[in-house]
Protein backbone atom coordinates (compact mmCIF):
# COMPACT_ATOMS: atom_id res chain seq x y z
CA UNK A 1 0.00 0.00 0.00
CA UNK A 2 1.14 3.50 -0.58
CA UNK A 3 -0.29 6.43 1.25
CA UNK A 4 -0.74 8.55 -2.05
CA UNK A 5 -2.07 5.97 -4.12
CA UNK A 6 -5.52 6.91 -5.32
CA UNK A 7 -6.61 3.48 -4.97
CA UNK A 8 -5.91 3.62 -1.62
CA UNK A 9 -7.15 6.99 -1.05
CA UNK A 10 -10.28 6.22 -2.72
CA UNK A 11 -10.81 3.63 -0.65
CA UNK A 12 -11.15 5.54 2.07
CA UNK A 13 -12.74 7.87 1.18
CA UNK A 14 -15.47 5.36 0.20
CA UNK A 15 -15.56 3.93 4.17
CA UNK A 16 -15.70 7.53 5.11
CA UNK A 17 -18.91 8.54 2.75
CA UNK A 18 -20.71 5.23 4.22
CA UNK A 19 -19.40 5.79 7.92
CA UNK A 20 -20.93 9.43 7.83
CA UNK A 21 -23.80 8.13 5.91
CA UNK A 22 -25.08 5.72 8.08
CA UNK A 23 -24.18 7.74 11.63
CA UNK A 24 -25.76 11.07 10.74
CA UNK A 25 -28.87 9.91 8.66
CA UNK A 26 -30.11 6.23 10.52
CA UNK A 27 -30.34 5.94 14.09
CA UNK A 28 -28.77 2.07 13.27
CA UNK A 29 -25.99 2.79 15.34
CA UNK A 30 -26.45 4.73 18.75
CA UNK A 31 -23.53 7.29 19.02
CA UNK A 32 -21.77 5.87 21.87
CA UNK A 33 -20.62 2.59 19.99
CA UNK A 34 -19.74 4.66 16.63
CA UNK A 35 -19.93 8.24 16.85
CA UNK A 36 -19.56 10.17 13.13
CA UNK A 37 -16.61 11.25 11.90
CA UNK A 38 -18.13 15.09 12.10
CA UNK A 39 -18.65 14.27 16.26
CA UNK A 40 -14.74 13.01 16.55
CA UNK A 41 -13.64 16.25 14.31
CA UNK A 42 -15.14 17.94 16.91
CA UNK A 43 -13.83 16.41 19.39
CA UNK A 44 -10.53 16.80 18.48
CA UNK A 45 -11.42 20.52 17.99
CA UNK A 46 -12.06 20.39 21.73
CA UNK A 47 -8.72 18.54 22.59
CA UNK A 48 -6.70 20.90 20.79
CA UNK A 49 -5.22 22.45 23.52
CA UNK A 50 -4.21 18.97 25.57
CA UNK A 51 -2.97 17.27 22.41
CA UNK A 52 0.12 18.77 21.16
CA UNK A 53 2.30 18.19 24.78
CA UNK A 54 0.10 14.40 24.78
CA UNK A 55 0.92 13.73 21.01
CA UNK A 56 5.11 14.81 21.87
CA UNK A 57 5.16 12.77 25.20
CA UNK A 58 3.49 9.79 23.66
CA UNK A 59 5.71 10.22 20.75
CA UNK A 60 8.62 10.84 22.96
CA UNK A 61 7.81 7.02 24.62
CA UNK A 62 7.47 5.31 22.11
CA UNK A 63 10.02 6.52 19.55
CA UNK A 64 12.74 6.07 22.62
CA UNK A 65 11.43 2.97 23.18
CA UNK A 66 11.72 1.76 19.99
CA UNK A 67 15.22 2.84 18.88
CA UNK A 68 16.63 1.58 22.15
CA UNK A 69 14.87 -1.84 21.83
CA UNK A 70 16.00 -1.79 18.17
CA UNK A 71 19.77 -1.50 19.49
CA UNK A 72 19.11 -3.64 22.20
CA UNK A 73 17.67 -6.22 20.01
CA UNK A 74 19.83 -6.54 17.39
CA UNK A 75 23.42 -6.25 19.51
CA UNK A 76 21.46 -9.21 21.45
CA UNK A 77 20.88 -11.19 17.88
CA UNK A 78 24.49 -10.21 16.56
CA UNK A 79 25.96 -11.17 19.81
CA UNK A 80 24.44 -14.43 20.05
CA UNK A 81 25.20 -15.44 16.85
CA UNK A 82 29.04 -14.09 17.52
CA UNK A 83 29.61 -16.22 20.28
CA UNK A 84 28.60 -19.43 21.65
CA UNK A 85 29.24 -18.53 24.96
CA UNK A 86 26.96 -16.01 25.05
CA UNK A 87 24.15 -17.84 23.21
CA UNK A 88 24.52 -20.13 25.74
CA UNK A 89 24.10 -18.03 28.69
CA UNK A 90 21.67 -16.08 26.91
CA UNK A 91 19.66 -18.24 24.55
CA UNK A 92 17.81 -20.43 27.03
CA UNK A 93 16.62 -17.44 29.46
CA UNK A 94 15.68 -15.94 26.24
CA UNK A 95 13.61 -19.12 25.22
CA UNK A 96 11.78 -19.44 28.88
CA UNK A 97 11.16 -15.82 28.74
CA UNK A 98 10.17 -14.89 25.42
CA UNK A 99 6.53 -16.49 25.50
CA UNK A 100 5.79 -14.13 28.35
CA UNK A 101 3.79 -11.42 27.36
CA UNK A 102 5.57 -8.19 28.05
CA UNK A 103 1.92 -6.41 29.03
CA UNK A 104 1.69 -9.15 31.83
CA UNK A 105 4.96 -7.42 33.25
CA UNK A 106 3.09 -3.70 33.76
CA UNK A 107 2.17 -4.84 37.49
CA UNK A 108 5.49 -5.79 38.15
CA UNK A 109 7.18 -2.57 36.38
CA UNK A 110 4.99 -0.50 38.66
CA UNK A 111 6.12 -2.47 41.36
CA UNK A 112 10.05 -2.25 40.88
CA UNK A 113 10.35 1.16 38.65
CA UNK A 114 7.49 3.26 40.01
CA UNK A 115 5.39 5.36 37.90
CA UNK A 116 7.01 7.44 35.61
CA UNK A 117 8.86 8.07 31.93
CA UNK A 118 11.40 5.69 32.29
CA UNK A 119 9.49 2.24 33.44
CA UNK A 120 7.39 3.38 30.21
CA UNK A 121 10.42 3.68 27.91
CA UNK A 122 11.54 0.42 29.44
CA UNK A 123 8.36 -1.35 28.48
CA UNK A 124 8.28 -0.34 25.01
CA UNK A 125 12.42 -0.84 24.36
CA UNK A 126 11.26 -4.54 26.03
CA UNK A 127 8.60 -5.56 23.66
CA UNK A 128 11.25 -4.34 21.05
CA UNK A 129 14.12 -5.84 21.39
CA UNK A 130 12.64 -9.09 22.07
CA UNK A 131 10.95 -9.24 18.90
CA UNK A 132 14.19 -8.10 17.26
CA UNK A 133 16.65 -10.01 18.52
CA UNK A 134 14.71 -13.61 17.90
CA UNK A 135 15.14 -12.08 14.19
CA UNK A 136 18.09 -11.16 13.99
CA UNK A 137 19.38 -14.24 15.32
CA UNK A 138 16.97 -16.37 13.17
CA UNK A 139 17.98 -14.46 10.00
CA UNK A 140 21.85 -14.87 10.88
CA UNK A 141 21.35 -18.43 11.15
CA UNK A 142 19.61 -18.77 7.46
CA UNK A 143 22.45 -16.71 6.03
CA UNK A 144 23.86 -18.78 3.22
CA UNK A 145 27.32 -20.33 4.64
CA UNK A 146 29.00 -19.27 1.06
CA UNK A 147 29.38 -15.77 1.74
CA UNK A 148 30.74 -16.33 5.49
CA UNK A 149 33.48 -18.59 3.36
CA UNK A 150 33.93 -16.07 1.19
CA UNK A 151 34.58 -13.50 3.06
CA UNK A 152 36.85 -15.20 5.22
CA UNK A 153 38.65 -17.48 2.39
CA UNK A 154 39.35 -13.13 1.30
CA UNK A 155 40.99 -11.95 4.56
CA UNK A 156 37.95 -11.02 6.85
CA UNK A 157 38.55 -12.07 10.07
CA UNK A 158 35.27 -12.86 12.71
CA UNK A 159 34.55 -9.46 13.52
CA UNK A 160 34.77 -7.93 10.03
CA UNK A 161 32.48 -10.88 8.54
CA UNK A 162 29.92 -9.58 11.12
CA UNK A 163 30.66 -5.74 10.01
CA UNK A 164 30.69 -6.47 6.57
CA UNK A 165 28.96 -9.31 5.34
CA UNK A 166 26.63 -10.53 8.60
CA UNK A 167 24.61 -7.05 9.17
CA UNK A 168 24.20 -5.49 5.59
CA UNK A 169 22.65 -9.43 4.90
CA UNK A 170 20.17 -9.41 7.20
CA UNK A 171 19.02 -5.89 7.14
CA UNK A 172 16.53 -6.35 4.39
CA UNK A 173 14.94 -9.53 6.29
CA UNK A 174 15.19 -7.55 9.67
CA UNK A 175 12.64 -4.70 8.13
CA UNK A 176 9.99 -7.27 8.48
CA UNK A 177 10.36 -8.02 11.82
CA UNK A 178 11.40 -4.03 12.06
CA UNK A 179 8.39 -2.84 11.08
CA UNK A 180 5.73 -5.58 12.68
CA UNK A 181 8.01 -3.97 16.28
CA UNK A 182 7.44 -0.34 15.08
CA UNK A 183 3.40 -1.11 15.10
CA UNK A 184 3.60 -3.00 18.07
CA UNK A 185 5.89 -0.41 20.42
CA UNK A 186 2.15 2.15 19.48
CA UNK A 187 0.61 -0.29 21.58
CA UNK A 188 3.02 -0.96 24.27
CA UNK A 189 3.26 3.27 24.77
CA UNK A 190 -0.65 2.67 25.16
CA UNK A 191 -0.76 0.09 27.65
CA UNK A 192 2.61 1.82 29.61
CA UNK A 193 0.50 4.97 29.73
CA UNK A 194 -2.03 2.91 31.93
CA UNK A 195 1.01 2.36 34.02
CA UNK A 196 -0.36 5.65 36.14
CA UNK A 197 0.86 8.44 33.29
CA UNK A 198 -0.34 12.38 33.86
CA UNK A 199 0.37 13.22 30.36
CA UNK A 200 0.17 11.77 26.76
CA UNK A 201 -2.71 10.31 24.33
CA UNK A 202 -3.08 7.10 26.34
CA UNK A 203 -3.89 8.71 29.48
CA UNK A 204 -6.59 11.10 27.92
CA UNK A 205 -7.60 7.64 26.08
CA UNK A 206 -7.91 6.34 30.10
CA UNK A 207 -9.74 9.81 31.16
CA UNK A 208 -11.97 9.32 28.10
CA UNK A 209 -12.70 5.87 28.90
CA UNK A 210 -14.05 7.13 31.86
CA UNK A 211 -16.34 9.37 31.15
CA UNK A 212 -17.79 6.81 28.08
CA UNK A 213 -16.90 9.57 25.88
CA UNK A 214 -16.51 7.01 22.51
CA UNK A 215 -15.96 9.87 19.91
CA UNK A 216 -12.66 11.40 22.73
CA UNK A 217 -11.08 7.50 22.73
CA UNK A 218 -11.81 7.44 19.10
CA UNK A 219 -10.51 10.38 18.26
CA UNK A 220 -6.93 9.58 20.23
CA UNK A 221 -7.46 6.01 17.94
CA UNK A 222 -7.10 7.94 14.85
CA UNK A 223 -4.39 10.25 16.04
CA UNK A 224 -2.48 7.27 17.36
CA UNK A 225 -3.17 5.24 13.26
CA UNK A 226 -1.92 8.39 12.05
CA UNK A 227 1.09 8.71 13.86
CA UNK A 228 1.79 4.69 13.34
CA UNK A 229 1.02 5.12 9.97
CA UNK A 230 3.35 7.68 9.36
CA UNK A 231 6.10 6.39 11.24
CA UNK A 232 5.53 3.46 8.84
CA UNK A 233 5.97 5.42 6.31
CA UNK A 234 8.92 6.78 7.63
CA UNK A 235 10.62 3.27 8.28
CA UNK A 236 9.72 2.44 4.36
CA UNK A 237 11.85 5.26 3.31
CA UNK A 238 14.87 4.18 5.33
CA UNK A 239 14.27 0.50 3.72
CA UNK A 240 14.07 1.12 0.47
CA UNK A 241 17.70 3.14 0.93
CA UNK A 242 18.96 0.11 2.89
CA UNK A 243 17.40 -2.42 0.24
CA UNK A 244 18.70 -0.86 -2.97
CA UNK A 245 20.86 -4.19 -3.88
CA UNK A 246 17.65 -6.73 -3.53
CA UNK A 247 15.82 -7.89 -6.20
CA UNK A 248 12.58 -7.64 -3.72
CA UNK A 249 11.20 -4.00 -5.23
CA UNK A 250 11.40 -6.03 -8.36
CA UNK A 251 9.16 -8.93 -7.15
CA UNK A 252 5.52 -8.31 -8.91
CA UNK A 253 3.29 -11.40 -9.50
CA UNK A 254 1.02 -9.42 -11.84
CA UNK A 255 2.30 -10.84 -14.92
CA UNK A 256 1.97 -14.58 -13.70
CA UNK B 1 73.76 -25.94 -6.46
CA UNK B 2 72.15 -25.04 -9.77
CA UNK B 3 70.46 -28.63 -9.62
CA UNK B 4 69.53 -28.06 -6.32
CA UNK B 5 67.06 -24.74 -7.05
CA UNK B 6 65.44 -26.15 -10.38
CA UNK B 7 64.44 -29.17 -8.03
CA UNK B 8 63.07 -27.01 -5.71
CA UNK B 9 61.31 -25.08 -8.21
CA UNK B 10 59.47 -28.26 -9.49
CA UNK B 11 58.69 -29.46 -6.10
CA UNK B 12 55.11 -29.79 -5.70
CA UNK B 13 53.60 -27.18 -3.54
CA UNK B 14 50.56 -28.99 -3.04
CA UNK B 15 50.57 -32.44 -1.37
CA UNK B 16 47.53 -34.47 -0.29
CA UNK B 17 48.67 -37.14 1.41
CA UNK B 18 46.52 -40.32 2.60
CA UNK B 19 43.66 -37.83 2.50
CA UNK B 20 40.12 -39.34 3.88
CA UNK B 21 36.94 -37.38 4.84
CA UNK B 22 33.41 -38.58 6.44
CA UNK B 23 30.89 -35.64 7.39
CA UNK B 24 29.82 -37.96 10.30
CA UNK B 25 33.65 -38.37 11.30
CA UNK B 26 32.31 -42.17 10.90
CA UNK B 27 34.77 -44.76 8.74
CA UNK B 28 31.15 -45.68 6.99
CA UNK B 29 29.82 -42.44 5.78
CA UNK B 30 33.31 -41.94 3.86
CA UNK B 31 33.41 -39.88 1.06
CA UNK B 32 36.52 -40.23 -0.65
CA UNK B 33 39.54 -42.19 1.24
CA UNK B 34 43.57 -41.97 1.04
CA UNK B 35 44.03 -39.53 -1.31
CA UNK B 36 47.60 -39.54 -2.63
CA UNK B 37 47.90 -36.28 -5.16
CA UNK B 38 50.50 -33.93 -6.20
CA UNK B 39 50.63 -30.43 -7.81
CA UNK B 40 53.45 -28.65 -8.84
CA UNK B 41 53.64 -25.01 -8.74
CA UNK B 42 52.20 -22.89 -11.88
CA UNK B 43 50.22 -25.95 -12.67
CA UNK B 44 46.39 -26.20 -13.93
CA UNK B 45 45.14 -29.15 -12.70
CA UNK B 46 41.74 -30.62 -12.97
CA UNK B 47 39.49 -32.14 -11.12
CA UNK B 48 36.78 -34.44 -13.01
CA UNK B 49 34.25 -36.71 -11.67
CA UNK B 50 30.57 -37.37 -11.32
CA UNK B 51 27.94 -35.51 -9.44
CA UNK B 52 28.37 -36.28 -5.57
CA UNK B 53 32.24 -37.96 -6.00
CA UNK B 54 33.25 -35.99 -3.14
CA UNK B 55 34.68 -32.89 -5.81
CA UNK B 56 33.77 -29.85 -3.46
CA UNK B 57 34.26 -31.56 -0.24
CA UNK B 58 38.14 -32.26 -1.28
CA UNK B 59 38.38 -28.81 -2.25
CA UNK B 60 37.01 -27.67 0.94
CA UNK B 61 39.32 -29.11 2.36
CA UNK B 62 42.12 -27.70 0.56
CA UNK B 63 41.15 -24.38 1.11
CA UNK B 64 40.95 -24.79 5.00
CA UNK B 65 36.99 -24.75 5.20
CA UNK B 66 36.56 -28.74 6.24
CA UNK B 67 39.02 -30.54 8.76
CA UNK B 68 40.47 -34.22 7.30
CA UNK B 69 39.12 -36.81 8.86
CA UNK B 70 42.72 -38.66 8.30
CA UNK B 71 45.40 -37.98 6.21
CA UNK B 72 46.55 -34.30 5.44
CA UNK B 73 47.14 -31.36 2.74
CA UNK B 74 51.02 -29.60 3.08
CA UNK B 75 51.12 -26.09 1.10
CA UNK B 76 54.85 -25.58 0.49
CA UNK B 77 55.17 -27.87 2.75
CA UNK B 78 53.17 -26.83 5.79
CA UNK B 79 50.06 -28.94 6.76
CA UNK B 80 46.68 -26.48 5.99
CA UNK B 81 44.24 -25.55 8.97
CA UNK B 82 43.02 -22.14 8.29
CA UNK B 83 41.07 -20.48 5.54
CA UNK B 84 43.68 -18.18 3.55
CA UNK B 85 43.48 -15.56 1.50
CA UNK B 86 46.65 -16.96 -1.08
CA UNK B 87 44.67 -20.51 -1.28
CA UNK B 88 41.33 -18.21 -3.05
CA UNK B 89 38.16 -19.91 -3.92
CA UNK B 90 35.59 -19.30 -6.59
CA UNK B 91 33.06 -21.24 -5.32
CA UNK B 92 30.27 -23.43 -7.07
CA UNK B 93 27.20 -21.41 -5.85
CA UNK B 94 27.03 -17.78 -6.15
CA UNK B 95 29.14 -15.88 -3.61
CA UNK B 96 29.45 -12.71 -5.14
CA UNK B 97 28.20 -10.27 -2.43
CA UNK B 98 25.18 -8.82 -3.31
CA UNK B 99 25.08 -5.78 -1.55
CA UNK B 100 28.40 -4.81 -2.68
CA UNK B 101 28.78 -3.57 -6.29
CA UNK B 102 31.06 -4.42 -8.74
CA UNK B 103 33.86 -2.42 -7.58
CA UNK B 104 33.10 -3.19 -4.17
CA UNK B 105 33.21 -6.56 -4.12
CA UNK B 106 36.45 -6.42 -5.89
CA UNK B 107 38.00 -4.44 -3.58
CA UNK B 108 37.01 -6.47 -0.77
CA UNK B 109 39.96 -8.45 0.08
CA UNK B 110 42.39 -5.69 -0.18
CA UNK B 111 40.32 -3.96 2.06
CA UNK B 112 39.68 -6.13 4.61
CA UNK B 113 43.23 -6.55 5.02
CA UNK B 114 43.69 -2.73 5.10
CA UNK B 115 45.89 -2.00 2.08
CA UNK B 116 45.99 1.20 1.40
CA UNK B 117 43.31 2.94 -0.76
CA UNK B 118 45.40 4.13 -3.15
CA UNK B 119 47.37 0.99 -3.92
CA UNK B 120 43.51 -0.51 -3.81
CA UNK B 121 41.68 1.52 -6.52
CA UNK B 122 44.89 0.87 -9.22
CA UNK B 123 44.85 -2.68 -8.34
CA UNK B 124 40.36 -2.66 -8.49
CA UNK B 125 40.99 -0.86 -11.87
CA UNK B 126 43.48 -3.22 -13.54
CA UNK B 127 41.53 -6.39 -12.74
CA UNK B 128 37.99 -4.67 -13.68
CA UNK B 129 40.01 -4.49 -16.68
CA UNK B 130 41.70 -8.14 -17.04
CA UNK B 131 37.82 -9.41 -16.66
CA UNK B 132 36.49 -6.78 -19.09
CA UNK B 133 33.93 -5.40 -16.18
CA UNK B 134 35.15 -1.78 -16.98
CA UNK B 135 32.22 0.37 -17.01
CA UNK B 136 30.35 -1.98 -14.63
CA UNK B 137 32.37 -1.05 -11.53
CA UNK B 138 29.01 0.68 -9.86
CA UNK B 139 26.13 -1.83 -10.96
CA UNK B 140 24.53 -4.18 -7.96
CA UNK B 141 25.22 -7.92 -9.13
CA UNK B 142 21.61 -8.05 -9.25
CA UNK B 143 21.87 -6.29 -12.49
CA UNK B 144 24.85 -8.39 -14.02
CA UNK B 145 24.61 -11.86 -16.27
CA UNK B 146 25.03 -15.04 -15.12
CA UNK B 147 28.58 -14.92 -16.28
CA UNK B 148 29.48 -11.46 -15.56
CA UNK B 149 28.47 -12.65 -11.90
CA UNK B 150 31.68 -15.15 -12.37
CA UNK B 151 34.13 -12.99 -13.78
CA UNK B 152 33.57 -10.66 -10.67
CA UNK B 153 33.99 -13.68 -8.67
CA UNK B 154 37.55 -13.94 -10.32
CA UNK B 155 38.19 -10.68 -9.95
CA UNK B 156 37.47 -10.28 -6.73
CA UNK B 157 40.50 -13.20 -5.87
CA UNK B 158 42.62 -12.42 -8.47
CA UNK B 159 43.13 -9.02 -7.40
CA UNK B 160 44.74 -10.52 -4.38
CA UNK B 161 47.44 -11.75 -5.62
CA UNK B 162 46.88 -15.43 -4.41
CA UNK B 163 49.67 -17.95 -4.44
CA UNK B 164 47.23 -20.70 -5.90
CA UNK B 165 43.29 -20.93 -6.99
CA UNK B 166 40.97 -23.21 -6.00
CA UNK B 167 37.79 -22.88 -8.54
CA UNK B 168 34.95 -25.05 -8.14
CA UNK B 169 33.15 -25.81 -11.51
CA UNK B 170 32.92 -22.05 -11.86
CA UNK B 171 30.96 -22.52 -15.25
CA UNK B 172 28.70 -25.11 -14.40
CA UNK B 173 25.89 -23.11 -14.34
CA UNK B 174 26.47 -21.26 -17.73
CA UNK B 175 25.35 -21.44 -21.60
CA UNK B 176 27.49 -22.99 -23.68
CA UNK B 177 28.62 -19.60 -25.76
CA UNK B 178 29.31 -18.20 -22.44
CA UNK B 179 31.32 -20.94 -21.22
CA UNK B 180 33.31 -20.92 -24.05
CA UNK B 181 34.39 -17.12 -23.47
CA UNK B 182 35.15 -17.70 -20.30
CA UNK B 183 37.15 -20.25 -20.80
CA UNK B 184 38.76 -18.69 -23.14
CA UNK B 185 39.84 -15.59 -20.61
CA UNK B 186 40.78 -17.71 -17.89
CA UNK B 187 43.24 -19.56 -20.19
CA UNK B 188 44.33 -16.16 -21.40
CA UNK B 189 44.76 -14.73 -17.74
CA UNK B 190 46.29 -18.04 -16.67
CA UNK B 191 48.82 -18.00 -19.05
CA UNK B 192 49.81 -14.15 -17.92
CA UNK B 193 50.19 -14.96 -13.97
CA UNK B 194 50.96 -18.99 -14.24
CA UNK B 195 49.12 -19.50 -10.99
CA UNK B 196 48.83 -22.69 -9.73
CA UNK B 197 44.89 -23.53 -10.25
CA UNK B 198 43.18 -26.87 -9.11
CA UNK B 199 40.06 -26.43 -11.33
CA UNK B 200 36.88 -28.76 -10.22
CA UNK B 201 35.16 -29.74 -13.39
CA UNK B 202 32.32 -32.58 -14.32
CA UNK B 203 32.95 -31.11 -18.50
CA UNK B 204 36.04 -33.63 -19.88
CA UNK B 205 36.46 -30.75 -22.49
CA UNK B 206 36.74 -28.15 -20.40
CA UNK B 207 39.00 -29.98 -18.48
CA UNK B 208 41.22 -30.73 -21.74
CA UNK B 209 40.88 -27.69 -22.93
CA UNK B 210 42.06 -25.67 -19.41
CA UNK B 211 44.31 -28.64 -17.87
CA UNK B 212 48.06 -29.77 -17.41
CA UNK B 213 46.75 -32.78 -15.68
CA UNK B 214 43.37 -34.36 -14.66
CA UNK B 215 42.35 -36.48 -12.06
CA UNK B 216 39.60 -38.43 -12.30
CA UNK B 217 37.57 -39.01 -9.21
CA UNK B 218 34.86 -41.78 -9.12
CA UNK B 219 32.09 -42.21 -6.41
CA UNK B 220 33.78 -44.32 -3.36
CA UNK B 221 31.70 -46.90 -4.03
CA UNK B 222 33.24 -48.24 -7.22
CA UNK B 223 36.73 -48.10 -5.50
CA UNK B 224 38.51 -47.09 -8.23
CA UNK B 225 41.71 -45.85 -7.99
CA UNK B 226 42.59 -42.05 -8.97
CA UNK B 227 43.58 -41.93 -12.05
CA UNK B 228 46.02 -38.85 -13.40
CA UNK B 229 46.23 -38.23 -16.82
CA UNK B 230 48.78 -36.33 -18.27
CA UNK B 231 47.30 -33.48 -21.16
CA UNK B 232 49.37 -32.86 -24.14
CA UNK B 233 48.50 -29.62 -25.61
CA UNK B 234 50.74 -27.24 -26.21
CA UNK B 235 50.46 -23.40 -25.27
CA UNK B 236 49.07 -21.27 -25.63
CA UNK B 237 45.88 -22.38 -26.71
CA UNK B 238 43.20 -21.41 -29.13
CA UNK B 239 39.32 -22.22 -28.67
CA UNK B 240 40.02 -24.52 -31.87
CA UNK B 241 41.76 -26.86 -30.19
CA UNK B 242 38.56 -28.55 -29.21
CA UNK B 243 37.65 -28.90 -32.78
CA UNK B 244 41.15 -30.82 -33.20
CA UNK B 245 40.87 -34.91 -34.36
CA UNK B 246 44.10 -35.47 -30.91
CA UNK B 247 41.44 -33.51 -28.52
CA UNK B 248 38.40 -35.04 -30.04
CA UNK B 249 40.09 -38.52 -30.25
CA UNK B 250 41.12 -38.12 -26.03
CA UNK B 251 38.04 -36.88 -25.21
CA UNK B 252 35.91 -40.04 -26.47
CA UNK B 253 38.95 -42.34 -25.30
CA UNK B 254 38.34 -40.76 -21.53
CA UNK B 255 34.63 -41.01 -22.58
CA UNK B 256 34.30 -44.55 -23.16
CA UNK B 257 36.75 -45.34 -20.41
CA UNK B 258 35.01 -43.63 -17.64
CA UNK B 259 31.27 -43.62 -18.28
CA UNK B 260 31.62 -39.59 -17.96
CA UNK B 261 29.26 -37.22 -19.23
N1 LIG C 1 27.58 -30.50 4.43
C1 LIG C 1 27.41 -31.81 4.15
N2 LIG C 1 26.98 -32.67 5.10
C2 LIG C 1 26.83 -33.98 4.83
N3 LIG C 1 27.05 -34.53 3.63
C3 LIG C 1 27.47 -33.74 2.64
C4 LIG C 1 27.67 -32.34 2.84
N4 LIG C 1 28.09 -31.80 1.68
C5 LIG C 1 28.15 -32.81 0.79
N5 LIG C 1 27.78 -33.98 1.36
C6 LIG C 1 27.77 -35.29 0.70
O1 LIG C 1 29.08 -35.57 0.31
C7 LIG C 1 29.10 -36.16 -0.98
C8 LIG C 1 30.04 -35.39 -1.87
O2 LIG C 1 29.55 -34.07 -2.03
P1 LIG C 1 30.31 -32.99 -2.88
O3 LIG C 1 29.56 -31.73 -2.75
O4 LIG C 1 31.73 -32.96 -2.48
O5 LIG C 1 30.16 -33.59 -4.34
P2 LIG C 1 30.65 -32.99 -5.73
O6 LIG C 1 31.56 -33.99 -6.33
O7 LIG C 1 31.17 -31.61 -5.54
O8 LIG C 1 29.31 -32.96 -6.57
P3 LIG C 1 28.81 -31.90 -7.65
O9 LIG C 1 29.51 -32.20 -8.93
O10 LIG C 1 27.35 -32.19 -7.77
O11 LIG C 1 29.08 -30.55 -7.12
C9 LIG C 1 27.67 -36.18 -1.47
O12 LIG C 1 27.21 -37.50 -1.35
C10 LIG C 1 26.93 -35.28 -0.55
O13 LIG C 1 25.67 -35.80 -0.29
MG1 LIG D 1 30.51 -29.73 -6.08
Amino acid sequence: MKLGSYKSLFFVGVILIVWAIITQTTDWIQPIFIPSPSEIGKTVWEMRENLPLAILVSLGITLSGFGIGLLVGMAMGLAMAYSRNFLEMVGPILDFTRPVPVLALIPLFILWFGIGVLPQVFLVALGVSVIIGVETYESIKNMPLVYIRAASNLGADKKTIFRTVVVPYIVPYLIGAVRVAAAISWGLDVASEFMGAQVGLGYIMIVRQIYLDTAGILAIVVIYSTLALLFDQLIRKVEIRLTRWTERSKISFDNI
Amino acid sequence: MQNEVIKESIESILKIRNLSFSYTGDECNMIFKNINIDISENEFFCIIGPSGCGKTTLLNIIAGFETATGGSVLQSGVEIKNVSHERAVVFQQDAVFPWLTVYQNIEYGLKVRNIPHEIREKRVREYLDVVGLTGFEDRYPRELSGGMKKRVDLARVLVNDPEMLLMDEPYGSLDALTKEKLQISLTEIWEHSRKTVVFVTHDLEEALFLGDRIVIMQHIKFNIPLRIIDVPFKRPREIFLKEEPEFQRMRRELLQEFKLL
